[in-house]
């Protein structure tokens, strides 16, 4: 593995890991045992728990997955346990129809839907589980009946949930599901070479988008998703400078954060300027985000190491 | 039924009571019935539960 991705890399994993557990409750006697929204189980200020929190079980898979120096979670069967917890969690807090809530009761959101299915399917077949079908193929169907036509970078969070569900469970539907998805997703492309993200385009958002696509590319090679791809790394190349940053003044969500993911994979210029920004300590990693985004941003880091150690996330 | 209890008086002070007074009276009667209350003290005792390493072994 590279150097500076090893010496860049390490501590900002294996610190957010210490803070990513804490946000999980570990108590196997709790009843919200495998619950990750803190703010729900431990201090009790919300009612009602994000299942986004729930993310961070991937988080945790990947950590379990990749050996590296100094990873004390490598192959560890209470982080097992507590990844299975958080899985048996997410069921538990799946609304009737599939969906989950992010904000409040009763939101069917779709963006808490899609990005928590692909996550906790990514982990089921990182970790080659075989239980949660059932919850998968309701989330699926849900997602397969909704679109939020105004955030590519959220239905590109669908189009991976989608494809994962298609090949946990092996049913046709889901992958009829994903390809309708990608096609719904091309309407939101602008000749410019952006995809649409609520008025306008977005760096961080997109890089998101770029971030999903790529991982989907990786498994379907899709030559068509690899184009769109390639326009909109060229799209962002020249709005980000040889730290990794940008100006987020002017763009339409104001995101000040970078998934570097997709770029890792397609050996693009702004991995390194990335790294640069990371060897300056002057860019947002995921200790230093709050704790609402450390988890996915979390996520697109562990995935590059593990990708970099032989694994596919 | 405790978490309960916190989100009906936080309710009701969005809604209804909107008075520094009523929060400061349901502060107290919090505190006199669910933190020192004894049957409950083993539920309250301040415990940060963040991750310790001993907790891999």
């Amino acid at each position: 593995m590279n150097t500076s991705l090893k010496s860049l890399y390490y501590p900002i994993l294996l610190d957010t890991a210490w803070r990513v557990l804490g946000f999980g409750n570990r108590d196997h006697t709790s009843k919200t045992f495998g619950c990750f929204d803190r703010m729900f189980w431990h201090y009790r200020m919300i009612d009602y728990p994000n299942s986004r929190y729930q993310e961070s079980v991937y988080f945790l898979a990947l950590l379990h997955e990749t050996p590296f120096d100094g990873n004390i979670f490598y192959k560890n069967k209470n982080v097992r346990a507590w990844i299975n917890a958080g899985i048996a969690y997410w069921e538990d807090i799946q609304l009737s129809d599939g969906s989950f809530n992010e904000s409040y009761p009763f939101e069917h959101s779709f963006v808490a839907t899609a990005f928590t299915v692909s996550a906790i399917s990514n982990t089921i077949r990182l970790l080659s589980v075989t239980n949660s079908m059932k919850s998968l193929e309701k989330s699926g169907d849900w997602l397969m009946r909704h679109n939020n036509l105004f955030v590519a970078n959220q239905m590109a969070g669908a189009v991976m949930a989608l494809w994962n569900i298609y090949h946990c469970t092996g049913k046709n539907r889901f992958a009829d599901g994903y390809k309708e998805k990608l096609s719904r997703l091309k309407t939101l492309y602008q000749t410019d070479g952006y995809f649409i993200e609520y008025t306008g385009c977005d760096i961080g958002y997109s890089s998101i988008l770029v971030s999903y696509l790529a991982q989907y590319y990786e498994e379907s090679k899709d030559a068509e998703v690899r184009i769109w791809i390639n326009r909109c790394m060229a799209y962002m190349d020249s709005r980000i400078d040889e730290n990794g940053n940008y100006d987020f003044s002017a763009t339409s969500r104001q995101t000040q954060y970078l998934y570097p993911y997709g770029f890792f994979v397609f050996n693009h210029p702004v991995f390194r300027r990335h790294l640069q920004g990371l060897t300056n300590g002057i860019i947002l990693t995921p200790l230093r985000v709050d704790d609402r985004f450390c988890i996915p941003l979390a996520i697109d880091y562990a995935k590059i190491l593990h990708h970099a150690a032989g694994g596919h996330a | 039924m405790k978490p309960l209890i916190y989100g009906v008086f936080r309710m009701l002070n969005y809604t209804i009571f909107r008075s520094d007074a009523v929060a400061q009276s349901m502060k107290k009667i919090l505190i006199k019935h669910l933190i020192l209350n004894k049957k409950e003290n083993k539920r309250y005792v301040a415990s940060s539960k963040f991750f310790s390493i001993n907790e891999l072994q």
